[in-house]
């Protein structure tokens, strides 16, 4: 949920001066020309409200390590504004690999949150701690990172312990302005909101309730695995929970904002991306772990790899009527196609034929992009109809499609966000004009057929699109050439999801070594068939 | 300091003295029949690291595991909304220690929503010792028109599914949300096992090894992997006392009322104590002049209770002592003779036609799945 790179401290090294004393709160925003400097009180005093600045830091307290931040914390519990409530989660990508002496995986980050005691709102505190092997969490060598809500201002604040001082390196709020876009924190928390790519059911990689991050994956004597905050820790599921409150949190007050004119958040190209393009990612699995085959079948390959179910089919969003199949594929066929493709982990010291701990695991759509597009359609920045249409538009590719996204440069310059204020209109009208000057199979073309459906028949015909495409998908999965394509194609999405920075570690998922690096990305069409992406406007 | 008795769930008083005496007896029992030192009972793994709480006397080291998860059925989740909330409302499928229905007013709209994490074994109890009260338990919580005769059978015994418990969710009544699936359940996961020579530490391969429970829930893996954890630790381990499910925080963030009230107070623990709540309702006092109906959650309205379900923790409580003081000796992997949970159609039942069972019947099956 965090990013765990170092921030670029030597940047402003012509700076006149020192640019971060370690008893004082800096900034450093990473891709701002002067980012860094020693903030000042008045600055503190408006921008930094959040319960780590009030409770730890504007009390002039700048902890060096994780025992004196939690001990910080502690000393406010009995007041009505502490965090008394402490939960630990774990992470790793190399945790269900257990341990061999000589044998790199990295490392394990370790979460806390930090909530009030009734545990009645979400978290408004997190702190992580990438650890080493062979490391306490509570290393004052380790980079400490936190994340906390400012109810004053109503934003995430990113801090980070680098070189013995306390930078704070941004707000959610800046995850649009062009120069930090991109950088620092904002290269994994893309459009500001607290994030877990791991989101759902079987939270692979995540200590979970099915597959434990236990003490066998670390060395006997490595301190992680005696640490109360480790003993303690709790499963991914209640972590999912937190994050989705937050999410929530940080859309209502974006829109917020947006809609009150906010110069980098309220343009309205700024949301519709989130609507059209893929600009993050989650990661989804079936609940049948790598272990168990081929005994075991995949019986819950995720649809949301073949239709976005949570923006068109779900109550909250284009609600279409879909009826989905279940979607099975046998354990010994996915064994025989990890084998003739080579399906390996790979990194960190660990190059080993198989999958991650959990089968078929995949991009889908990002948490921040679905409850964007439910939040226009409630607030009536859109219609269900409008949502729909677009997102019908090659509709077999949920993630990734550059059809799809290509629409948005419809949108009119200088257009801005305004609450109940219909895009369809606007959108509408310039998107059927460009279509007659579009190729067949275009974007726009797509779009303007299912505009086209009119206002009442467009859920039933969708809805019907999508039940056929997903029957054929379900037959196909049944078939050996079907199955071989449908791998070939969570191949290609995995190569396009590691580009985006948010992926951070090698392991997080499975390289099929057996596709060369250069074999062009696919896509996937309404018959459920595979192609080379663009092939069919090309 | 020795416990001298275990409690009811929830500290409750319904019970007389004997009643609860009673109580403290048989759920000794039948934690004590999950050791596998009770010759009546001779257990295919003997389980020298569980043991029952009473009378016994706890070292220094004590601690408890605090084991939460989501009331919502994890099988369910991935299905989308509208569905999953109303596949959820059936009481079959609430299979994560935590049930609830709701009524509504003539037009649909929910109007209370209740929410129960007790056993039926208790309220067999109950009805045997204190049936007038029970009565009154069932008109106050859920219909002033509940009569004796609609609880109690001529047999005498408790109709532990009866019209009211299903209207109002008065009790656990889903098969596998009994206390002795609680109770083996620990008792199983106590055991460390291995297999080829490498420990286990997975609830995944635990339960392909040994323990009977299902691994597609929140709660059975949770439950499975924390207690073997200590397990493994080389403590003695067991429910902490009062042994029960409890009900845990509802999140209510993100809900919107329609004059502005925080939501949160309209949640309200009838049954337990605050920290161990058995019982709670949600519902929206009348002055209010509107229905749970008319909340959104996310900007969705609440049509239905498993949407209050989602946001809700459960809770289970572990107690263990003597770390490192219990030789760890793996027992071997091996396959359960029985599948845990229910099978994949969905042509499972409640407890069957005939009434939920009894805490003595409870020890009696409890012993019969070792």
């Amino acid at each position: 949920m965090f990013p765990s790179r170092l921030l670029d401290l030597a940047a402003d090294e012509m700076a006149a001066g020192p640019t971060f004393d370690p008893q004082r709160i800096n900034q450093h925003i990473e891709g701002r020309v002067n980012g860094q400097r020693i903030m000042s009180d008045a600055e503190i005093e408006s921008l930094l409200n959040d319960p780590f600045a009030l409770l730890v830091l504007r009390r002039g307290r700048f902890p060096t390590n994780l025992t004196e931040l939690l001990a910080a914390l502690d000393e406010h519990n009995d007041s009505s504004h502490g965090l008394p409530d402490t939960t630990s989660f774990l992470v790793s990508e190399g945790g269900q690999i257990p341990f061999q002496p000589g044998v790199g995986k990295g490392g394990s980050r370790l979460l806390i949150v930090r909530t009030r005691r009734d545990r009645s709102t979400g978290a408004d505190l997190m702190i992580s701690v990438l650890t080493p092997p062979d490391t306490s969490p509570r290393s004052s060598t380790l980079l400490l990172e936190v994340l906390a809500w400012d109810p004053v201002n109503r934003t995430f604040h990113f801090y980070q312990r680098q070189q013995g001082a306390w930078f704070w390196c941004g707000q959610s709020d800046m995850a649009f302005d062009d120069d930090a876009r991109g950088h620092g924190p904002f290269d994994s928390h893309i459009n500001g909101y607290p994030n877990m790519k791991e989101l759902k059911f079987p939270w692979v990689h995540w200590h979970g309730p099915t597959l434990a991050i236990s003490e066998n994956a670390y060395a006997p004597d490595d301190p992680l695995v005696s640490d109360p905050l480790f003993l303690d820790r709790s499963p991914a599921n209640l972590f999912e929970d937190l994050i989705m409150v937050l999410v929530d949190r940080w859309n209502e007050a974006r829109f917020d904002k947006a809609v009150a004119g906010h110069p980098t958040m309220s343009p309205t190209n700024t949301w519709l991306r989130q609507v059209v393009d893929s600009t993050s990612f989650g990661l989804i699995s079936s609940g049948v772990r790598f272990a168990t085959l081929p005994d075991r079948d995949l019986n819950d390959v995720p649809a949301t790899f073949f239709v976005d179910q949570d923006c068109l089919i779900d109550g909250a969003g284009a609600a279409l009527p879909v009826r989905p199949p279940a979607l099975r594929l046998s354990g010994s066929r996915y064994a025989g196609l990890v084998q003739k493709y080579d399906l390996r982990l790979r990194g960190r010291g660990i190059d080993i034929q198989g999958d991650v701990p959990f089968c078929f695991t995949v991009p889908e759509r990002a948490r921040e992009d679905v409850v964007v597009v439910r939040l226009l359609i409630a607030k009536g920045v859109m219609s269900r109809r409008l949502a729909a249409c677009l997102l019908m538009v090659d509709f077999a590719n949920p993630m990734f499609s550059a059809t799809r996204a290509s629409l948005l440069r419809h949108l009119p310059d200088g257009s801005r966000l305004e609450a109940g204020a219909s895009l369809d209109e606007v959108l509408v009208e310039r998107i059927t004009r460009a279509a007659s000057a579009s190729p067949p199979g275009s974007a726009e073309r797509q779009f303007v057929q299912n505009w086209e459906l009119g206002p009442s028949d467009w859920p039933t015909t969708f809805a019907d699109r999508i039940d056929r495409y997903l029957e054929a998908v379900a037959s196909r999965l049944q078939t050996d050439d079907g199955s071989d394509e449908i791998f070939r194609l969570a191949e290609s999405r995995r190569r396009m999801a590691r580009r985006i920075p948010l992926l951070e570690f090698d392991l997080t998922l499975p390289i099929a070594a057996g596709i060369p690096g250069d074999a062009p990305p696919l896509e996937m069409t309404e018959e459920g068939t595979i192609r080379v992406r663009g092939e069919a406007i090309n | 300091m020795v416990l001298e008795r275990l409690s009811v769930p929830g500290m409750l008083t319904d019970m007389s003295e004997r009643g609860r005496a009673a109580w403290s007896r048989d759920l000794d029992r039948l934690m004590t029949s999950q050791i596998g030192r009770d010759p009546d009972f001779p257990g295919d793994t003997p389980r020298a690291q569980f043991f029952s709480a009473l009378g016994v006397e706890l070292a220094q080291d004590a601690t408890v595991k605090t084991m939460r998860w989501g009331a919502f059925p994890r099988g369910l989740t991935r299905l989308p909304t509208p569905k999953r909330w109303h596949d959820a409302e059936d009481r079959n499928r609430q299979d994560e220690y935590c049930e609830w229905s709701a009524t509504q007013d003539g037009r649909g709209r929910i109007t209370r929503a209740f929410f129960t994490t007790e056993f039926g074994a208790y309220f067999h109890a109950f009805a045997h010792d204190n049936p007038d009260g029970l009565l009154e338990l069932y008109r106050s919580s859920v219909s002033t028109e509940v009569e004796l005769r609609d609880l109690i059978a001529p047999s005498g015994s408790y109709r532990a599914i009866n019209r009211w418990n299903l209207a109002g969710a008065m009790h656990m009544i889903q098969q596998f949300n009994t206390l002795s699936a609680a109770v083996v359940l620990a008792a199983q996961a106590s055991v460390v096992r291995e297999r080829a020579g490498v420990t286990l530490t997975n609830a995944a391969d635990l339960i392909e090894c040994g323990v009977t429970a299902n691994a597609d829930r929140n709660s059975d893996p949770l439950i499975v992997g924390d207690v073997n954890a200590l397990a493994r630790r080389g403590a003695m381990v067991t429910l902490a006392d009062p042994v029960g499910i409890y009900l845990g925080a509802l999140r209510t963030e993100g809900w919107e009322t329609p004059d502005g009230a925080d939501a949160q107070s309209f949640w309200r623990v009838t049954r337990g104590t605050p920290e161990h709540p058995l019982r709670a309702e949600f519902a929206v006092p009348q002055e209010h002049g509107y229905t749970v109906t008319d909340i959104t959650i996310s900007g969705q309205p609440i049509v239905s209770p498993s949407q209050i379900a989602e946001a809700l923790e459960v809770r289970l409580v572990g107690l263990a002592h003597r770390f490192g003081q219990s030789p760890v000796v793996p027992a071997p992997c091996r396959r359960s003779t029985r599948p845990g949970g229910p099978p994949e159609d969905d042509s499972f039942s409640l407890a069957g036609e005939q009434d939920f069972p009894s805490l003595e019947e409870l020890i009696a099956a409890a012993s019969r799945t070792r």
